[in-house]
């Protein structure tokens, strides 16, 4: 019997908070905490695809966020490959952005209006030296073949582009540097359906030809599953469910991926599934339900639940679970 | 493949947009006008605008003094003239210093909240006063001189120039390509100068063409009090001091000045509007607006 | 076309709506008709700039400038709206026809807390109702669309609510009148999440069936569609490019442009994992600069210039009930595949 070999963690996130201080009152007292991310752990291998999926409020955007090091964390521990992404300074965080990038959700403010294309794919290059200055227009060109704009286009403005262009530009800035992970925060959600699949094509394409990592935020399940190869579904800041694409959307096994997967209108009248329609409305990241969070809207609560959070558990091959009952 | 709007299209449609505002228009032609008169001065007049002449005092307006002359027998329109050199100089560097000296706090304000506290404190602390009376308290400290008016405007209209940006620096910082411009890894300093700053113009040369025309009302108004540009030398607003009391005998002496005045601040004025109207965001995201409005 | 029938409570016939802007006429409804019959469902499918949502505004003649409706008619019950003078379609608007905008977020005013939003409908539309009254049918409309508690909700303002609550009140607001027989309702799923979408599609459909009352539902999203239609119109550019049954537009889709939307969806049994979708090419077009024929010419992969340009294609009756604008419909439905 072959056993594949074991793919090394590439990307390694563990007990990842993030929480914000709530002050309030004339002396600006801290009252109250928001727990974004309230403890997460994941991993991701090269070239492969971790989609986070969630609503509003789960948190994957903050992550997202703090993988970048755009916000810093309050706790944790952000690893790639050999390079600590959380407390990397001076050169180390050179080499961090050189590794790191990412692809924002709007294409209408993602891009500085002032700039021409030429210099917003350009500006890496620039900021991190990696060539002379007269090379820099060509190596923006070639980037931007990579993401089929032509090269007349490196001295329009964005306000000229279509969203679908702008896009492209986004992303070929995110691939100057020939980075290993890239965050794509929606990266399509803000476009027009006819063109979303055009995008798509275009990240797939790239991690295949680059060997790109991707770290794939979306509220899209259809698109999420069609790209990922793993899957995350977080709830009030913390990872409910996770596990290979094709085991959280066939077998999956937290009340809320259920609920979430039934949630979603299908185009085709005959697929459709019996609803699961949660009651009420997510609860306050500033006063999450004790024990289990999900208790407050899950169909299956009991007093357990209101008692002790579940941690998230092994239930099958490399499919995580944190229930009571599930898993 | 089907291409946006081209870059040309919105150039001349900008252009067309321009020179539809009748306004704006007028505003650059008096202002043009002004500019090319102060700067011909010494072609259109022979007379000086400081030499005596008791013998030819307060003559009326006539072919040969087309503003008359005034109590020592100068030349009016020659002293408008060089008075208009006055106000633009005065004017202009001390909106140019303003300029300078706002964009520069208000970036580091608007950008960085210990820089923010401080300045925002000292902003508000100058705003309380009404201006002629800071202007009135600062030249009684400085003493009467030309570069000590421009001093005191400076001071006094930075204030405002350091909220604008700072408004503008704030918006500006939550926006996705700030955020990606720090993943890429720019540092804070080119973040602020290359990517912010070239945003916040729009705004900035709206209010600094208003303060342009504050400048000159205010110049004028603080030598009028005998505060500002120390006479002889034809600031509009001595011109017009030394005209008071022969508002009926010669009314003359006050009114070429003060038309001198009015048409500046108010070129200026319908200049800073159409430029309102013309940098508006709104005018480069037509074709989306209107997309997301018709879809 | 049918002449006016008696089933039909909205009719619009040649509807036209352009934008006068300094670069240019912008055809951004381009001759509309459609028809919503009584207590049916009429979805409205499209994309960015196809006009939908002026089309919805043209209804009710809310319209922004530099738009105008420069033709065509509008029949509510067979009373053209467009004729009407303006007092009387404000006595219509709020009432008999109404419109749940997109983004509740900027269409609350956020100075104003929920209760008085939705009171001030009803003092316009029911001056003869006492301020006791009022308050009383607020909070039955609370209750009706769903939002729990709502003696404490009259009193929040919309900042304070989350994204569902504050499209309840919107919907809210557009029926305080109680006597609609036309709900408009512009994306009004577009900014929730999914969960929540769900329990929104749910309570239009509860409503809907409660009060009796027709609904037309704009969006870009073809799955609400799928969940709430029983007839769907699909714009593009400004025309109507097909007009089916639900049932009969995702089975056997017609219009090249419907179907490469359909197709370049992902779709878990038709595409494997990490393949290459189907993708539709180039962009929306722009309305400045359409050439005269078929607005999808450029994009589509079965387009000839000798049939497709010229005129804009008619759009004809491929099968009963189920309208396409298409000339090429022939040619393509010999084939299988796109």
């Amino acid at each position: 019997m072959k056993v594949p070999a074991p793919t090394a963690p590439f990307f390694t996130v563990k007990g990842l908070k993030k929480r914000y201080p709530v002050r309030t009152g004339m002396l600006r007292r801290v009252s109250a905490e928001v727990r974004a991310v309230d403890g997460i752990d994941f991993q991701v291998s090269r070239g492969r695809t971790l989609g986070i999926v969630g609503e509003s409020g789960c948190g994957k955007t903050t992550t997202a966020r703090m993988i970048v090091r755009l916000e810093a964390p309050t706790e944790g521990e952000i690893m790639l490959e050999e390079l600590d992404l959380l407390h990397a300074r001076g050169e180390q965080l050179r080499e961090l952005r050189r590794r790191v990038q990412m692809i924002f959700q709007d294409p209408y403010s993602s891009l500085n209006p002032r700039k021409t294309v030429g210099r917003i794919v350009g500006e890496p290059f620039i900021v991190h030296a990696v060539c002379p200055r007269r090379q820099v227009r060509n190596r923006a060109a070639e980037v931007l073949e990579l993401v089929s704009m032509p090269p007349d286009s490196m001295n329009r403005y964005p306000h000229e582009l279509s969203g679908g262009q702008r896009q492209r530009v986004g992303i070929a800035r995110a691939l100057a540097l020939s980075p290993r992970l890239i965050v794509c925060d929606e990266p399509i959600s803000a476009l027009d359906v006819s063109i979303r699949s055009q995008i798509l094509n275009l990240l797939l394409e790239l991690q295949e030809r680059l060997s790109l990592t991707y770290i794939f935020i979306a509220h899209d399940l259809s698109v999420v599953e069609h790209i990922s190869d793993d899957v995350a579904v977080m709830y009030l800041g913390k990872i409910v469910e996770i596990a290979p694409v094709g085991s959280l959307f066939d077998r999956h096994l937290h009340p809320y991926t259920e609920a979430l997967l039934s949630a979603v209108p299908h185009p085709d009248p005959a697929k459709r599934k019996d609803r699961i329609i949660l009651s009420g409305e997510v609860p306050s990241p500033m006063n999450p339900p004790s024990g289990c969070r999900f208790r407050t809207r899950c169909p299956i609560a009991a007093d357990i639940c209101a008692q002790a959070e579940p941690p998230l558990k092994e239930a099958g091959a490399t499919h995580f679970v944190a229930c009571h009952f599930r898993g | 493949m089907s291409e946006p709007v081209s870059h040309t299209r919105l150039r001349s449609a900008g252009l067309r947009r321009v020179l539809k505002n009748n306004l704006f228009v007028a505003g650059l032609i008096l202002i043009a006008i002004i500019v090319v008169a102060a700067a011909a001065a010494p072609l259109l007049t022979t007379y000086s605008p400081v030499t005596l002449d008791t013998k030819h005092a307060l003559l009326h307006p006539s072919v040969q003094h087309p503003f008359g002359t005034d109590e020592l027998g100068r030349d009016v329109f020659a002293r408008v003239l060089f008075g208009a050199r006055i106000s633009l100089r005065v004017g202009g560097l001390s909106t140019l210093f303003t300029a300078l000296l706002g964009v520069l706090i208000g970036l580091l304000a608007g950008y960085y909240s210990p820089v923010d506290m401080i300045a925002s404190r000292l902003v508000d602390g100058l705003m309380i006063f009404p201006g002629l009376i800071l202007a009135i308290m600062l030249m009684a400290a400085l003493g009467p001189s030309e570069s000590n008016v421009v001093l005191a405007m400076t001071i006094l209209y930075t204030p405002r120039i350091i909220r604008v940006v700072r408004g503008s620096v704030l918006e500006l910082k939550k926006l996705d390509f700030v955020d990606a411009a720090r993943v890429v890894g720019d540092s804070n300093l080119r973040i602020l100068f290359s990517h912010i700053l070239p945003n916040t113009y729009a705004p900035l040369i709206v209010q600094v063409t208003f303060g342009f025309a504050w400048a000159i009302l205010t110049e004028s108004g603080m030598s009028f009090l005998g505060l500002g540009t120390p006479p002889p030398a034809p600031s509009w607003g001595n011109i017009i001091a030394d005209g008071r009391e022969f508002i009926r005998s010669a009314p003359w002496l006050m009114l070429f000045p003060g038309a001198a005045i009015s048409l500046s601040v108010m070129g200026l004025n319908f200049v800073g509007d159409g430029l309102r109207d013309l940098l508006d965001p709104r005018l480069r995201n037509t074709a989306r607006r209107i997309g997301s409005s018709v879809g | 076309m049918t002449g006016p029938s008696p089933a039909r409570l909205l009719d619009i016939r040649g509807l036209r709506t352009h934008f006068f802007t300094d670069r240019g006429v912008i055809r951004a409804v381009d001759s509309v008709d459609l028809w919503v019959d009584r207590e049916e469902i009429l979805g409205v499918v499209g994309e960015s700039g196809c006009g939908k949502t002026v089309m919805a505004r043209s209804i009710l003649r809310i319209v922004q400038k530099p738009g105008r409706i420069v033709g065509g008619r509008v029949e509510l019950e067979g009373i053209d709206l467009l004729g009407l003078s303006e007092a009387e379609v404000r006595r219509i608007r709020g009432d008999a026809v109404s419109m749940v905008f997109q983004e509740p977020m900027v269409s609350l005013d956020p100075v104003y807390h929920v209760g008085s939003q939705i009171e001030e409908v009803l003092s316009t539309h029911r001056p003869a109702m006492s301020g006791r009254e009022r308050r009383q049918r607020v909070l039955q409309l609370l209750r009706m669309v769903g939002i729990p508690s709502p003696e404490a909700r009259v009193n929040s303002f919309p900042h304070e609510l989350s994204g569902g609550m504050r499209q309840r009140v919107m919907i809210a607001i557009a029926l305080a009148c109680g006597n609609p027989r036309l709900l408009i309702a512009d994306e009004p799923t577009t900014a929730l999440d999914v969960t929540v979408q769900a329990q929104i599609i749910r309570l239009f459909q509860k409503l809907q069936r409660e009060l009796g009352m027709s609904l037309l539902m704009i969006t870009h999203d073809l799955g609400v569609i799928s969940e709430i239609a029983d007839r769907v119109v699909v714009m593009y550019a400004g025309s109507i490019v097909e007009q089916a049954s639900v049932r009969e537009l995702f089975d056997r889709p017609l219009h090249p442009y419907t179907r490469a939307l359909l197709r370049s969806i992902p779709n878990r049994d038709r595409d494997p994992r990490k393949s290459r979708l189907y993708s539709i090419a180039g962009s929306v077009p722009n309305l400045l600069d359409l050439k005269p024929g078929c607005k999808f010419f450029d994009r589509c992969p079965h387009a000839m210039a000798d049939i497709c340009l010229g005129t804009e294609p008619p759009i004809e009756e491929a099968e009963p009930g189920h309208l396409v604008r298409c000339r090429r419909l022939r040619g393509i439905q010999a084939k299988d595949s796109l």
